[in-house]
């Protein structure tokens, strides 16, 4: 199936204006997969660190959270060995999908 | 789970002799259990991966314990085969109707595109989301079409403001987007066609509905060619080439809901305010924020915080699946390791939170849908609306506004925010169009229930069993397994008149020999007798305990009391050896003496022919006893005293047998397997003795054998009375 309409947009906005700090590329052969690099943020232990992940939109995404996942090895509380981030609105079934920010109302 | 344990189960229910070769970890294949038991405990291990068991489980479970035929037995398997045959087809038969729905939706879908619509959106997804419908059709496309919740408008992917009606609704038929000179190809909007557009509204809709009440369900597709070819002839627009010009074709909901749902009428018009729908909905169109979609101003407002959310993304919103609740803030790691025993002492402490909603997080998501000014497409006859929010009815509002131009102004502009209850007759619920969730919750609950008693279940039968293995284990205390057994037997109340003289009856043997071979006796005559108790005593004390943990431990107790025989059979053996080579000195020694007695008795040729019958009783003695031993553990007790000769040993031993039996024989539980044990062990003892009884006739003159064999007939007596 084609490409959510909500996906090409917020890959486009990904792309026009990036966060910083946060890369994401997607793939070429499939647009839901991501590479994904940060940056450690200055004046916290991570600085000076670039962390690679793995950012995937499933099928049902927005109504599912994306899959993400650390490639890079990180010591921190809420990142498992395997990468895996604990957070909760990276879990079960949608709880806030992003809304788009340029909504006026 | 339902695939695997189908797989399983398909593995397990073919023919019995599956079950034999299952059971090579049982060890020897001399076991002492007859076929029909051993055929039982493959099943039941087997077994274990079956999730649907029914009551013949139970029965099964019952009927090893109990009195049990084996034609009985024989017909409960067939029933179960039975049983997995239909199972078998109905996991086939779901798969291909789930198919078959899908299909049929597919199709249901693209009919209503076609012929149905409500104010120029439709009555079904539009396919923004790939993923299972699994809200009520029925009750969505009924909120729908009362104008409670916003239709399923197409979303448009891009929108600009200046956009012109010709680009709208090229937009809105996902057409390219012309350029902005561009007029409206098919659609002219000819100045006369608003009186027309009145007059087709009030004049014939009366008409229409009624004729659609009466000729409604004898034959629904007749009359809607009729109709539909009707209002086509009768309409202004039947000239019009718009490429959605069927849906001039008067519709109605296919007869499912028909008979409950009240009469639908249709509004063909496809203008408003002689402009295309499209042009009019879409002029404004704001953009769902969260599948970035423009849709006509109109959409839902959720009932917090007054956020526009298009129906599509509002039907996919739904209660997370049934949980236990989260002691800890979200965000714990996600593999607990005590999770198995919470969950399985939380059985009832499952919930299903209602949705909250996807922006403010206010727990109890709806909508609320303010209707539009102007009805198109299908309505409800003789509707008013559920709450009257909007008094104008649409007929006149349409007339009153429709020579002003301020017709489609967005409703949002003017409107206030306003938050709603949760109870208040607007709201839409999550809930509301998905009314199952307290059956999938209940369901939920019966599964974590379930789950929780089997695993009590298991923890108590792995309780049981540690204590047997321990007794069976350490010859030091042989009590022990018996004294818990028999507590758990009292502490039941359900004494079987086994159990008394299952603990009675060894005291007296307990003098007669001594305590290590007590001890080795002891577990495997234990295990069958009292282990069934107690699994009783658990089965009531539990009432939804799982009987497939029950079975695995049916199937490990026989295991290990199978284990038990063949360790006390080995040492049989040896003892047998001994004793064998004792007899064979005990012969040489009888042969050696027989010429003394039979110088005073027949005496013709005396010599040779007591040698040979001697010899007879050797060669028939070992064959005997080599049976004795496989026959496991029968001999032990009178087999102690084997110092004596030869005559005097065999016949303690067949009396001592059939004592022994005598005394274990009300320990078993399972009737039936005591009894098939017995008939086979004496049909052999029988014959052992029979052709004892003939060569100790041949030694009449032996004071010795004449008196051994006056025990040995009373025995076999005593065996003819116990086979009867």
């Amino acid at each position: 199936m084609a490409l959510p309409k909500r996906i090409i947009k917020e890959t486009e906005r990904l792309v026009a204006e990036p966060v910083p700090g946060i890369q994401a590329v997607p793939h070429d052969d499939n647009l839901r997969y991501f590479d994904v690099s940060i940056h450690g943020p200055t004046q916290s232990p991570y600085e000076g660190g670039v962390f690679k992940l793995e950012l995937f939109l499933p099928e049902d995404y927005p109504m599912t959270p994306p899959k993400i996942r650390f490639l890079t090895k990180i010591y921190h509380p809420n990142i498992d060995r395997l990468g895996r981030i604990c957070l909760d609105v990276l879990k079960g079934r949608l709880k806030r999908p992003l809304s788009s920010p340029n909504q006026s109302s | 789970m339902g695939n695997t344990s189908t797989k399983e189960s398909r593995g397990a229910s073919p023919p019995p002799h599956n079950h034999r070769t299952s059971r090579s970890f049982s060890g020897t294949a001399s076991s002492a259990f007859p076929p029909e038991v051993e055929r039982n405990a493959g099943t039941s291990s087997l077994r274990l991966g079956r999730r649907h068991r029914g009551d013949n489980f139970e029965a099964a479970l019952l009927g090893l314990s109990l009195t049990h035929t084996h034609r009985e037995r024989e017909r409960e398997r067939e029933r179960e085969r039975e049983q997995d045959g239909p199972y078998k087809t109905r996991e086939e038969r779901r798969a291909e109707k789930e198919a078959e729905r899908r299909k049929e939706r597919e199709k249901e879908r693209e009919r209503s595109m076609a012929e149905e619509s409500v104010d120029g959106g439709y009555l079904v997804t539009v396919g923004v989301y790939t993923g299972l419908e699994d809200y009520n059709l029925k009750i969505v496309r009924q909120l729908q079409i009362e104008r409670r919740l916003a239709p399923f408008w197409k979303g448009i992917p891009d929108h600009e403001d200046d956009w012109t009606d010709a680009q709208l609704v090229a937009a809105a038929h996902s057409r390219e987007i012309p350029d902005a000179d561009a007029v409206l190809p098919p659609s002219p909007t000819k100045p006369s066609s608003t009186s027309e557009d009145l007059t087709r509204l009030t004049v014939p809709l009366a008409t229409r509905s009624r004729s659609q009440s009466y000729g409604s369900d004898a034959s629904p597709s007749s009359s809607t060619g009729r109709l539909s070819s009707l209002s086509l002839s009768s309409s202004p627009l039947a000239g019009f080439t718009r490429p959605r010009s069927k849906t001039l074709g008067f519709s109605r909901s296919s007869s499912a809901n028909a008979n409950a749902a009240p009469v639908e009428t249709n509004i063909p018009s496809r203008t408003v305010n002689n402009r295309p729908i499209e042009a009019v909905l879409y002029e404004h169109a704001s953009e769902c924020p969260i599948c970035f979609l423009y849709y006509p101003p109109h959409l839902n407002r959720t009932r917090c915080c007054d956020q526009p959310i298009c129906s599509e993304c509002f039907v996919q919103i739904k209660r997370a699946d049934p949980h236990v609740p989260e002691h800890s803030p979200p965000g714990s790691p996600a593999p607990q390791p005590a999770d198995q025993d919470r969950r399985a002492h939380a059985g009832d402490q499952l919930i299903s939170e209602p949705a909250s909603c996807p922006f403010c997080k206010q727990p109890e998501f709806g909508v609320v849908f303010q209707p539009l000014p102007w009805k198109r497409g299908l309505v409800y006859a003789n509707q008013s609306h559920p709450y009257s929010v909007q008094q104008q009815s649409p007929l006149s509002y349409n007339s009153t506004t429709s020579s002003t131009s301020s017709l489609p102004t967005t409703p949002s502009g003017g409107r206030k925010k306003t938050t709603y209850a949760v109870n208040a007759p607007e709201v839409i619920t999550t809930d509301r169009i998905r009314p199952d969730w307290a059956t999938k919750l209940a369901h939920a609950k019966n599964q974590a229930a379930r789950r929780a008693a089997a695993a009590t279940a298991l923890h108590t039968a792995a309780y049981l069993m540690h204590n047997i293995n321990n007794n069976g284990g350490s010859s030091s205390n042989p009590f022990s397994s018996r004294r818990i057994l028999r507590r758990i037997n009292n502490s039941s109340g359900s004494m079987t008149p086994n159990g008394g003289s299952g603990t009675a009856t060894p005291a007296p043997t307990t003098s007669a020999t001594n305590i290590a071979q007590q001890s080795s006796e002891t577990p495997a005559p234990a295990p069958p007798a009292n282990a069934p108790s107690a699994l009783h005593s658990v089965l009531r004390r539990a009432r939804m305990v799982d009987l497939e943990e029950m079975m695995l431990m049916e199937a490990i107790r026989l295991s290990l009391a199978e284990e038990e025989e063949r360790k006390h059979k080995e040492e049989k053996e040896a003892k047998a050896k001994g004793e064998k080579e004792e007899l064979d000195r005990a012969a040489t020694r009888l042969a050696t003496s027989a010429p003394e007695p039979s110088s005073m008795g027949k005496g013709k040729s005396p010599a040779p022919r007591v040698d040979t019958a001697v010899r007879r009783t050797s060669e028939e003695q070992s064959p005997t006893v080599g049976f004795g031993a496989s026959q496991h553990l029968k001999i032990h007790r009178a087999t102690s005293d084997v110092s004596s000769s030869a005559s005097s040993m065999k016949e303690p031993e067949a009396g001592g047998n059939s004592e022994d039996e005598e005394a274990t024989e009300p320990m078993f539980n399972f009737q039936s397997l005591a009894q098939t044990l017995m008939a086979g062990e004496e049909d052999g003892a029988a014959t052992g003795k029979g052709k004892q009884v003939e060569c100790e006739n041949g030694h009449a003159e032996e004071p010795d054998t004449a008196e051994g064999k006056g025990v040995s007939t009373a025995s076999s007596v005593r065996i003819g009375q116990e086979t009867a």
